[in-house]
């Protein structure tokens, strides 16, 4: 998937910052399908879709597997110091961070995730 | 591209270069080899990531891991040269209010000298 998402952000032109948010976001969220939506050794499909309205570029994971919404996962706070750092959290933070919007929605048995990123 | 760790001493400080992409195909390696390197004998470590072009979650996890074995044998992680991408996703996660994030190798030598 890395190299089809930096080839479509290439035919896409997207600006460094904008291919870097989108590769991130995106394996970020196919992590957390295969992690938590899937049981171990079951066979899924993840669809993955990118377009581009001209102001907004859109990608989209859709999934067969558990109800899953990473946007009721609660995101543990931000840790003070290392001991009471949690390890757990961190790629739910960074997708918050780095998409300008993100929307999950449960049609049927199906998963999808909804990300938009800014370009231009 | 491949992820590449290597280690140089200067003074009484051991610098880690890493670079490449610190993704989750690559994290599990380069988190095993990060441990291996901070259970050494080793307290004062700096993480440089100047050639670091990408990080994840799986990354992060792999360098907190490590911070977080080396402060328990009560040595210290610092963080340097991390480029812009890299360093947002530092503060992202929050990793600056856990290690000292600094701009150049010359200035978290001198954190731990002061």
């Amino acid at each position: 998937m890395t190299s089809w998402v930096a080839e479509r952000a290439a035919t896409l032109g997207l600006s460094s910052q904008t291919a870097y948010a989108l590769q991130l976001c995106m394996e970020e969220a196919v992590t957390n399908v295969i992690s938590y939506a899937f049981d171990p050794g079951s066979v899924h499909e993840i669809h993955i879709r990118l377009w581009c309205d001209g102001e907004a570029l859109f990608a989209e994971i859709s999934d067969d597997g558990r109800q899953f919404d990473p946007l009721a996962y609660e995101v543990p706070p931000l840790a003070k110091d290392l001991d009471s750092a949690a390890i757990g959290g961190l790629g739910i933070k960074l997708m918050r961070g780095f998409a300008e919007s993100i929307a999950y929605q449960r049609s049927g048995q199906t998963n999808r995730l909804l990300m938009s990123f800014p370009v231009g | 591209m491949a992820m590449e760790i290597a280690t140089r001493r200067v003074y009484d400080v051991l610098v880690v270069d890493m670079g490449g992409r610190l993704d989750s195909h690559s994290s599990g390696d380069a988190g095993d080899r990060f441990v291996d390197i901070v259970q050494g004998d080793e307290k004062r470590i700096v993480l440089n990531l100047s050639k670091l072009d990408y990080v994840s979650s799986a990354g992060l996890r792999a360098i907190l891991r490590g911070a977080k074995l080396l402060q328990e044998k009560l040595g210290e992680l610092k963080i340097c040269n991390a480029n812009q991408r890299v360093g947002t996703a530092l503060v992202t996660a929050g990793f600056d209010s856990l290690i000292k994030l600094y701009a150049t190798e010359q200035e978290a030598f001198a954190a731990f000298r002061g």
